[in-house]
């Protein structure tokens, strides 16, 4: 069943200079107990996706213009202020980017822990303290008690992470967004990370929205992966479906710049060409047109429609029209080497 | 802690010990000396006043005793003021001071910070406009228009207050009001900047992720994070206050140390210059050590070691 | 639904595609271009110029002059002759504003011309040569910090006697201390940075680093104390004007107008109100420069 779904989506920016369509045309869901990744590029407008389903869009600039964000069946998008207070840190929980600058470094960490809990539930300190370092030691951090006195900057970047996942789910959220919880991170803090989250999405049974600009990161902890590119999602389908039958010229193009230890020798790390398109004046077709290899006269005029390849996998490819040219996967890679 | 304590105490006497030398010879490198301005005395009567005042004593002589008495904190004699020593003056005038000044600061700190927060969770709204406008004016105008115009319209036309003296409770609201305004502007800008700041770091971002309410976001979380900057702003308002108190004591005639110091240079009474700026310097000194103990309090990423930050 | 027939014919490539989207703009177009935008500031730009036109070429215009008495005429009313009224010498007020207003302009930009020299040199010196020497300074400025500077300038001034040269000299050292902190913060977070350690590798000379890298950067910070410290040293000299430490008649600044003004307020309130709220005025224009500037130049805006 649905936990979350996300209908129609556009979020924008007002600035000095006009209106910013970071995110526009956005339906997906979430089921519950299953772990979503998105992935995509910097601005590609991922994270104002989850900002606005956590309400968190700063306004002004940003508003939600359009479209339902339901969670079990309640829109948020229409929710007043004070009801969404109860749905953030409890039913949902948020795991952001930067460790080092996410907690507040003036209060302690048992404190910062321990107001979610006296907040939604109402228990007494000494309780909520117990329940925070029950937390703490289930995300691997030894000596709870006296971590808990501690304050942010007395933890490294892992830990504070760790602490940030702990307090996230506190409250044992359905909902728990991560986004790009391991890009701050160092290489090997970055899998200890992933460990983690993997061994608890076993443990707590909660549905999972990972953000990541890495594809590798997806693939170990989710079973679907949504692909956005320009504020729009251009395809979506499960891990198997994307790694193996990817359709969209943009996925194409990210999985051929992930290294990988079993590809041959001969096979390049190829960038994708070009920058992503200016959300302040969006292009009339594909957003990708400009840096697709395939693009054709009809993706810089009108936008593709979204494909069903099977009941979870879609893409929004003209290339997948009955009268388009057959382009595949792979054959583009032979091409792109020679050229 | 106590090794850091004794060397900030250390470097606070050497920092008095420089302060004292300097007015010391600024003092006596001043061309004319104390009497200069009056009528051409008989040189009987010059003789007799420099034996009164050590005037003949070799100058690095007439220094090591100052500095044996100012250690002693006895400032010696005035110039002007028969038979009155530079600490009568201070022990009379000093708690006046104080009471002003240290009304003055609370005064500050509450409207300035109150309106800089709420001129920051208003930001570009009406009650944003209005507290930028009022801090506007309070650092646009000087303290002494301020004062003469308050002791004017407010105690001569109207009534409302005493317009000059000391002693009743009443007499205080309008220096206090002057000498405040400043400051009051000064910290409703900073608490402002401070506040916009720190609302827009990332873990405020994690509070409301939090689902906590606005209060607590601002009180908890952000109101203790945008005092740390304010700190270091503390000094230079302690300072102005003590000197701004000059101008108020002398338009509103309270005998306070600021009034005796603006006399004292009108007549050039160097024994009171001298002891004031002493004793100014003195409580700068001490409050900028306070202030650096504060910010441990506020800011555990500082401890008190040797040295600062994290 | 029915496609045009050519529909799916590849695209020839023809424009570059990793041209960048929007024109790049350097620190000074936008900063400029930011400041043009902010009304405060701009209104605060022009209300300046206005009263350096007032205070510079007003008394082309004007048939008195700021010393000469007229004791038949002393403390009259505003009218058509003195827009003002006079004083209690019977000078007119709103030429001896117009001197007052050169002379307080002068003074705001002097000393602060002269502390921006000295706290840049002493600031770059600490801040680049860093280690022992760099201690050293920042003791010095530690102490001169811990005494307020009012009454340093009381001293120096008592020392040096009032006049309009000793004031630019007192006020041009007084202020170089917080310039020297300024500067010296920048150029240790700058020399972190990693362009000039890029620098450095590329085998730049010190000198050519600090004058090519560090201080250009630097320059937005300076020019926004710069112009928040301008109508300090306005306000200063007014407060010396106060205690009877500013400028020595005849000449005459703003400061000492208000001051004298205060005499004569009962009954002749625009003696002081008139010359203070030219001092208002100022401040207002400068500090809404100076924000301006700050916003203009703060990175943190750039979008």
């Amino acid at each position: 069943m649905a936990l979350l779904e996300v209908e129609n989506l556009s979020t924008s920016f007002y600035t000095y200079a006009g209106e910013v369509q970071s995110v526009s045309g956005v339906s997906f869901h979430v089921d519950e107990g299953e772990a979503v990744g998105i992935v995509g590029e910097s601005g590609c407008g991922k994270s104002v996706t989850v900002q606005s389903i956590m309400r968190l869009i700063p306004n002004p600039p940003g508003k939600i213009k359009n479209g339902q964000i339901r969670l079990a069946g309640r829109d948020l998008v229409r929710l007043p202020e004070k009801e969404m207070q109860k749905i953030r840190g409890k039913e949902i929980g948020m795991i952001f980017q930067d460790p080092m600058t996410s907690l507040n470094p003036v209060l302690t960490i048992g404190r910062q822990m321990t107001e979610v809990l006296q907040h939604h539930e109402g228990i007494g300190k000494n309780e909520a303290l117990g329940r925070a370092a029950k937390y703490l030691t289930m995300v691997g951090i030894s000596n709870p008690e006296r971590r808990l006195k501690q304050y942010p900057h007395e933890f490294s970047g892992g830990m504070r992470q760790r602490v940030m996942i702990a307090m996230a789910l506190l409250c044992n959220p359905k909902l728990l967004i991560a986004d790009e919880p391991t890009t701050a991170l160092d290489v090997t803090i970055q899998a200890q990370i992933l460990e983690l989250m993997k061994d608890l999405k076993d443990k707590v049974n909660t549905s999972i929205i990972l953000i990541t600009h890495d594809l590798g990161v997806v693939a170990g902890l989710c079973s679907r992966i949504i692909v956005m590119y320009g504020g729009k999602i251009v395809e979506m389908g499960s891990t198997q479906d994307i790694f193996k039958d990817p359709r969209h010229p943009y996925t194409w193009g990210l999985l051929k710049s992930v290294p990988r230890l079993d590809a041959s020798k001969r096979s390049k790390l190829v960038p994708i060409v070009g920058s992503p398109p200016d959300l302040l004046n969006p292009p009339k077709g594909c957003g990708f047109a400009a840096r697709c290899p395939h693009a054709m006269k009809i993706c810089e005029t009108q936008p593709p429609a979204y494909t069903d390849l099977n009941e979870k996998h879609r893409a929004a490819c003209w290339l997948l029209h009955p009268d388009a040219p057959k382009v595949t996967f792979n054959g583009i890679d032979e091409k792109e080497a020679r050229s | 802690m106590v090794r850091y304590l004794l060397g900030r105490i250390l470097a606070a006497i050497l920092v008095i010990w420089l302060v004292i030398t300097l007015t010391f010879f600024l003092m006596h490198a001043i061309p004319g000396g104390p009497f200069a301005s009056d009528k051409i005395l008989l040189p009987q009567v010059q003789a007799n006043i420099n034996a009164r005042y050590h005037l003949n004593d070799p100058l690095f002589k007439q220094y090591t005793d100052y500095l044996k008495n100012a250690a002693h904190f006895d400032f010696g004699p005035t110039f002007r003021y028969q038979g009155r020593s530079v600490n009568d003056i201070i022990k009379e005038g000093l708690p006046r001071t104080a009471a002003i000044g240290s009304m003055a600061t609370i005064l500050a700190l509450i409207c300035g910070t109150f309106l800089g927060i709420i001129a920051a969770l208003r930001q570009n709204k009406t009650a944003d406009y209005v507290a930028t406008f009022l801090a506007t004016i309070g650092i646009s105008v000087p303290s002494f228009v301020i004062a003469t115009l308050l002791q004017y319209y407010v105690g001569f036309k109207l009534h409302l207050f005493p317009p000059i003296g000391w002693g009743d409770p009443n007499q205080l609201v309008m220096p206090v009001l002057a000498l405040s305004a400043y400051p009051v502007a000064q910290i409703t800008r900073l608490t402002r900047t401070s506040m916009l700041d720190v609302l827009h770091q990332d873990y405020i971002r994690t509070a409301k992720a939090k689902g906590l309410p606005g209060y607590i976001i601002v009180f908890r979380h952000a109101l203790k994070n945008a005092i740390i900057p304010l700190l270091t702003f503390m000094g230079p308002f302690f300072a102005y206050i003590l000197c701004g108190n000059f101008v108020i004591e002398y338009i509103f005639n309270i005998p306070g140390i600021g009034q005796y110091f603006v006399t004292s240079i009108t007549n050039r009474d160097y024994p009171v210059i001298m002891g004031t700026t002493i004793l100014v310097a003195t409580l700068m000194v001490t409050f900028n050590l306070l202030v650096d103990i504060a910010y441990t309090l506020v800011d555990p990423r500082i401890k008190l070691t040797d040295q600062k930050g994290v | 639904m029915s496609l045009p027939l050519d529909s799916f014919t590849p695209l020839q490539r023809t424009q570059k595609t990793d041209a960048i989207n929007r024109p790049s703009t350097t620190l000074w177009q936008d900063a400029r271009r930011r400041f043009k935008k902010n009304p405060l500031a701009m209104g605060g730009l022009i209300v300046l110029i206005l009263i350096c036109l007032f205070g510079f070429v007003g008394p082309f215009f004007s048939h008195f002059n700021y010393y000469s008495n007229d004791l038949s005429h002393t403390l009259n009313p505003p009218s058509w002759v003195h827009p003002f009224g006079t004083d209690e010498l019977g000078r007119d007020i709103l030429t001896r504003a117009m001197y007052g207003t050169q002379i307080s302009l002068a003074i705001g930009f002097g000393s602060v011309l002269i502390n921006l020299t000295i706290g840049i040199i002493y600031g770059g010196i600490s801040g680049y040569v860093g280690g022992r020497i760099d201690n050293l300074m920042q003791r010095f400025i530690d102490i001169i910090f811990s005494v307020p500077d009012m009454l340093y300038v009381i001293l120096l001034m008592v020392l040096l006697g009032s006049g309009l040269r000793n004031i630019f000299i007192v006020l041009g050292i007084e202020y170089w201390v917080t310039m020297a902190r300024i500067v010296r913060g920048q150029i240790l977070t700058m020399r972190e940075q990693e362009f000039v350690l890029a620098a450095r590798t590329l085998g730049a000379s010190t000198p050519r680093i600090l004058f090519k890298h560090l201080l250009p950067n630097t320059v937005g910070q300076i020019i926004v104390v710069s112009a928040l410290q301008i109508p300090a040293a306005i306000f200063m000299e007014a407060f010396l004007s106060f205690i009877g430490l500013g400028v020595q008649p005849p000449l005459v600044s703003l400061g000492y107008m208000a001051a004298e003004g205060r005499g004569n307020i009962p009954g002749y309130a625009f003696a002081l109100i008139f010359p203070a709220a030219l001092i208002a005025i100022l401040m207002l224009a400068f500090n809404f420069i100076g924000d301006g500037l700050r916003d203009a130049f703060d990175p943190k805006m750039r979008k």
